[in-house]
């Protein structure tokens, strides 16, 4: 039987996802796959403006990036460790993934390489004017999904099954 | 996502050839007209970012020839204002600090005696940005600094965008960095290119000690109120630094014992200021600083590789082009047009007149960078004051560089906000809500130190 993927988010808590993710499994008795993504998004606005505004080198840039990556793993591995934690005292089986790249760039690889059947998805409560204008990394992956994926408004869960 | 980038862009094109393929209207010359479509672009372009600064800075410069505004000898001479041979030896110096790593050593022993409590942790960080972005730019005090709050967090354990205290630590670096970016030319590059565009008007200039006399009650008042505002907004949920104790200790441990080349920096920096400070009205701010710059390569404290991984080029362009508009807007009159046409009928004092000014830089500073909101309302500040308030070109410079620097709210505004908001510690609304109420005490700050204390220096 495949995955079920959970993917946290680096920018906010992910309750809704968790619970929502830890019940899925537990009634279809599937296996759990965590994944964090320190999304270099969020890293190349920072270097833009470092550099295109502050006028320093690269080599600043670099070493903010390199520092704000750092934290988003760290925060990662603590997340997933609370998360497995949850799935073992429930008896699920979980594995936990840490990468850095680019958000859908990455779940689509961790996707391929894993038998991976469903998503989890979270994300924050905005408009969808805010989404298109502003870029959301969840709506880049629902325009190529690999397998059904189930997004987690911090007040609904919506799911896309194409 | 849209690309909101191409649509500004196009918008940007079309409005420049609007005014330009406009009929010309009454007192405006037809070179004055292709300035103010330039200015236009680059408010567009300035605002968005669309394009690097910078590069809009460049097809600033290479329109004026173009359109006829001014010769091509003219416009490209104007890179070598002493504004940007300044602001290019500043970088320099301040990439020396950082590439001997004294910038850090400096920030971590001034920090090391703030470490006894929550309180005193963030005093510490708020003073030690504060003190360092007296000596180089704000952006980079708040780029060598970010490491070493984000290690204090992780080694708090505290919790992003829920923790407080984890709030106040990179609110306060930030907040920290801009109070004192605007209390000499050397915490923003913003400073000298006022200057600039002063002496290209005028003729006139501002020595290195008399802006800090100036300005420096603003940062020290700001500072209070940083802490203050902190302290009431953000109340620490924690009562023991010890684990951030124990970062600093081992930062410290491993920045060893200071280098020859830490020393060599911290020598020519030192002489350097004492230059600026005593004999920039003889020499000249700008001579100095490369002068100071020249130095580091020959006592081999710096090389042109440290350099380039330190200072982006742009710099050079971004500067240049802003004096070059700056220089067009005044000598076709199209500043003046657009004062006499659209201000003419309000009568201001002097007073008023430097709260508008100041009011206008300080909301556009939240919105766009700081030298951009210098290059463009500094021209028109100086047109204003021909129609008889009273302010004194001086005063004007002020107006708009010190409230162009106190951008306190959003990551856009400046690069310290968005360095503390990538670390995502706290969310837009916190910097929101209490930049807000900076941005409102640090104007009125301002203005005090204006009314009762610059007519004591004869500045107003």
């Amino acid at each position: 039987m495949g995955y079920l993927m959970l993917v946290l988010s680096p920018t906010r808590d992910n309750p809704k996802s968790v619970d929502l993710a830890l019940s899925l499994v537990k009634k279809t008795n599937r296996p759990l796959l965590a994944v964090f993504i320190a999304d270099l998004r969020l890293t190349d606005d920072i270097s833009g403006k470092v550099v295109d505004i502050g006028f320093l080198g690269d080599s600043v840039s670099t070493h903010i990036e390199e520092a704000v990556l750092k934290d988003y793993e760290a925060r990662g591995r603590k997340e997933l460790e609370e998360v497995k934690s949850k799935a073992n005292a429930l008896g699920i089986e979980c594995e936990t993934i840490i990468r850095r790249g680019y958000y859908v760039e990455e779940i689509l690889s961790i996707a391929r390489e894993r038998e991976v059947e469903d998503i989890i998805v979270s994300r924050a409560e905005r408009s969808n004017l805010s989404r298109k204008f502003l870029g959301s990394a969840v709506n880049d992956l629902l325009e190529k999904p690999p397998c059904p994926v189930m997004v987690v408004d911090d007040s609904s869960v919506e799911s896309h099954d194409d | 996502m849209i690309n909101i980038k191409t649509p500004l862009l196009i918008l940007a094109i079309l409005v420049i050839l609007l005014i330009l393929f406009s009929p010309t209207p009454e007192g405006l010359t037809r070179e004055g007209q292709s300035a103010l479509a330039i200015l236009a672009m680059c408010f567009i372009l300035w605002t968005s970012a669309a394009i690097p600064l910078s590069v809009t800075s460049l097809v600033a410069i290479a329109l004026l020839p173009m359109l006829g505004v001014m010769g091509e000898g003219e416009a490209f001479a104007l890179f070598g204002n002493r504004a940007v041979f300044f602001i290019l030896g500043a970088f320099i110096l301040a990439g020396g600090m950082m590439a001997s790593g004294l910038s850090s050593r400096m920030a971590l022993i001034f920090l090391r005696r703030f470490e006894k409590s929550p309180k005193w942790l963030l005093s510490g960080i708020i003073l030690s940005c504060a003190f360092m972005a007296l000596w180089m730019p704000a952006h980079a005090v708040a780029a060598f600094m970010f490491p070493i709050v984000l290690e204090i967090a992780r080694a708090l354990d505290l919790r992003p965008r829920e923790s407080n205290y984890g709030k106040a630590l990179f609110l306060s670096m930030a907040w920290g960095c801009v109070v004192g970016g605007v209390a000499t030319l050397l915490g923003g590059a913003r400073n000298a290119l006022a200057i600039g565009i002063l002496s290209e008007k005028y003729g006139m200039s501002i020595s290195f000690a008399d802006w800090v006399i100036a300005v420096f009650p603003v940062t020290l008042i700001l500072v209070l109120i940083v802490h203050l505002v902190v302290f009431r907004f953000f109340r620490p949920e924690i009562d023991d630094v010890k684990p951030a104790r124990e970062v600093l200790e081992r930062k410290v441990r491993e920045l060893g014992r200071m280098s020859i080349t830490e020393k060599k920096v911290l020598v020519v920096m030192l002489i350097t200021v004492v230059f600026w400070v005593f004999l920039s009205e003889r020499l000249g701010l700008a001579t100095i600083a490369i002068l100071g710059a020249a130095v580091l390569f020959i006592v081999h404290a710096i090389n042109w590789h440290d350099v380039e991984k330190y200072v982006n080029w742009g710099v050079i362009l971004m500067y240049g082009g802003a004096i070059a508009l700056a220089k067009a807007l005044e000598i076709t009159g199209a500043a003046k047009w657009l004062v006499t046409t659209f201000l003419a009928s309000h009568q201001f004092g002097p007073f008023a007149l430097l709260a508008i000014i100041g009011l206008i830089s300080i909301v556009l500073t939240e919105a766009m960078s700081n030298a951009a909101v210098v290059a463009l309302v500094l021209p028109i500040a100086f047109e204003l004051l021909e129609t008889g308030s009273g302010l004194s070109p001086v005063a004007a410079v002020f107006a708009v560089a010190v409230p162009a620097g106190l951008a306190f709210t959003l990551p856009i505004g400046t690069p310290p906000n968005a360095i503390a908001y990538s670390a995502r510690y706290h969310r837009l609304r916190d910097s929101l809500r209490v930049g807000v109420l900076l941005n409102i005490i640090a104007l009125v700050t301002f203005l005090l130190i204006a009314r009762f204390y610059w007519p004591h220096l004869g500045i107003f």
